[in-house]
């Protein structure tokens, strides 16, 4: 596949600007910045995926180079299919009485009161103390089984009790600047990292009044393209979209 | 093109006729007037980098670049390398007096110049990989590099040419001709000529003043 490197995005602004080479390290580091807050909307080459063991206490660890989820999934044959995130799994460790940690009980055997217990899982007020419904019980909520969670103080993820695989596969997004490698960018990265140095370097050194904003509308534009390239839609995928959004319905 | 020694004489010749128009036959040893020589190009070299700078152009006169070769030392301790300056080059933003530095067969791949303000400030950052290259920055008479490479794993470079904005008179013989810009040679006369009548007067102005 091919690639260009960080180093002649930056010696290519240095001509484009007739400096030499003693402004490498301030267009660099101006680049690498660009390079990293690109790669967070971006796939630039940071998007990674691992298989992580499940443990008995239903978490996973996190790898240490792990900034945010893309997807949890499960295999299915040749096909992964995504866990569900919840944002109300309980991060808080359960441990038995000699401290070890376990997994939360299943639901059913939580012994709330009728009307909390109710309610909470419906979504609202339906029921009163006695489990009967009172009405305005639009819709029922879907209680997924297989979600998950992520506890970002032990950087770990969170399982619901039922989510009974002991593997999962996480799609995640790392930094994208290397610091043991030189950095590669897709060729479509190379203009606008480009002008996001010229820009940043009209910032640093003081441009005249509106020599800045020019910089800053040249790079706007630049990523505005950007954008489009890397999210290109051909026929096939429209088509593809409209198909999947066409569903059989209950005739009435 | 000129000489050390067709400006030295030119400077000695318009001294004796126009500095001191009543004393003809004194005219000063050529030695004092190198030492001054050298001094004012260094001078005249800054202005004439500032200008263009002013004007926008970032660039030194190429053709005032002395080449020198430096034995570098380990300093094996802090996983780095020094040479020590053979002289001390002008100094300019981002440290340009020190033109290129590179290994002495890799002429057309020189090491990565880092300002020397800069290089405390980047430590643990991003740029201090510096995209696996090897950077050099200035430190007193002495210029660090990023790594030590003295060592086989960075190429073993046991000598550097280094190319410096300076003009250093004891690189230069005699009758060789001088790394300067046409255009400055006479900004150069001037400013001797302006440096050694400093104080000076004539006999007929002396004669007067003791009366």
């Amino acid at each position: 596949m091919k690639t260009k490197s960080l180093d002649v995005i930056v010696r290519d602004t240095l001509l484009d600007s007739g400096l030499p080479l003693h402004y490498y390290t301030r267009y660099l580091h101006h680049g690498l910045r660009c390079l990293d807050e690109l790669s967070m909307d971006f796939d630039m080459g940071n998007v990674k995926t691992v298989v992580l063991s499940v443990t008995d206490y239903r978490r996973a660890i996190l790898p240490a180079d792990f900034v945010d989820v893309v997807a949890v999934s499960g295999k299915y044959g040749e096909k992964l299919l995504p866990l569900e995130r919840v944002h109300n799994l309980n991060k808080l460790y359960n441990r038995d009485s000699e401290g070890n940690k376990i997994p939360y009980p299943a639901e059913q055997s939580v012994n709330y009161d009728a009307e909390f217990n109710y309610n909470l899982i419906s979504g609202g007020a339906t029921m009163n103390s006695r489990g009967e419904l009172i009405g305005r019980f639009y819709g029922r909520q879907r209680n997924p089984l297989m979600t998950y969670d992520i506890d970002t103080v032990n950087s770990e993820l969170v399982f619901s009790n039922t989510m009974d695989l002991i593997e999962v596969t996480l799609t995640y997004i790392t930094t994208g600047v290397s610091r043991s490698t030189a950095n590669v960018v897709t060729p479509y990265a190379n203009d606008v990292i480009s002008k996001y140095i010229v820009m940043m370097a009209a910032k640093a050194e003081k441009a005249r009044l509106g020599e800045y904003q020019l910089a800053q509308q040249d790079y706007l534009n630049a990523r505005r393209i950007f954008r489009a390239r890397m999210n290109a839609m051909d026929y096939a995928e429209i088509i593809a979209l409209i198909r999947n959004g066409i569903n059989g319905a209950l005739k009435n | 093109m000129t000489t050390k020694n067709v400006l030295s004489e030119q400077i000695q010749r318009i001294y004796a006729r126009f500095i001191d128009k009543e004393n003809l036959s004194d005219v000063i040893d050529t030695r004092e007037i190198n030492l001054i020589m050298n001094q004012s190009i260094n001078k005249v070299l800054k202005l004439q980098v500032a200008d263009s700078f002013k004007a926008g152009l970032v660039d030194v006169p190429k053709c005032n670049l002395l080449e020198y070769t430096c034995a570098v030392t380990a300093d094996a301790g802090n996983n780095r390398s020094y040479i020590t300056l053979p002289a001390i080059p002008l100094t300019l933003p981002m440290d340009m007096g020190i033109w290129s530095i590179a290994a002495a067969t890799g002429a057309m791949t020189p090491y990565i110049p880092i300002p020397a303000q800069d290089v405390l400030v980047f430590q643990g950052a991003n740029l201090s990989y510096l995209e696996g290259k090897i950077g050099y920055y200035l430190q007193g008479k002495r210029v660090y590099f990023t790594k030590n490479i003295t060592l086989t794993a960075n190429g073993t470079v046991t000598s550097v040419v280094v190319n410096l904005l300076v003009m250093d008179f004891s690189q230069i013989g005699d009758n060789d001709v001088l790394p300067i810009s046409p255009e400055v040679e006479s900004a150069i006369i001037d400013d001797v000529l302006q440096t050694i009548s400093n104080g000076r007067v004539s006999q007929a102005e002396l004669a007067s003043k003791q009366q």
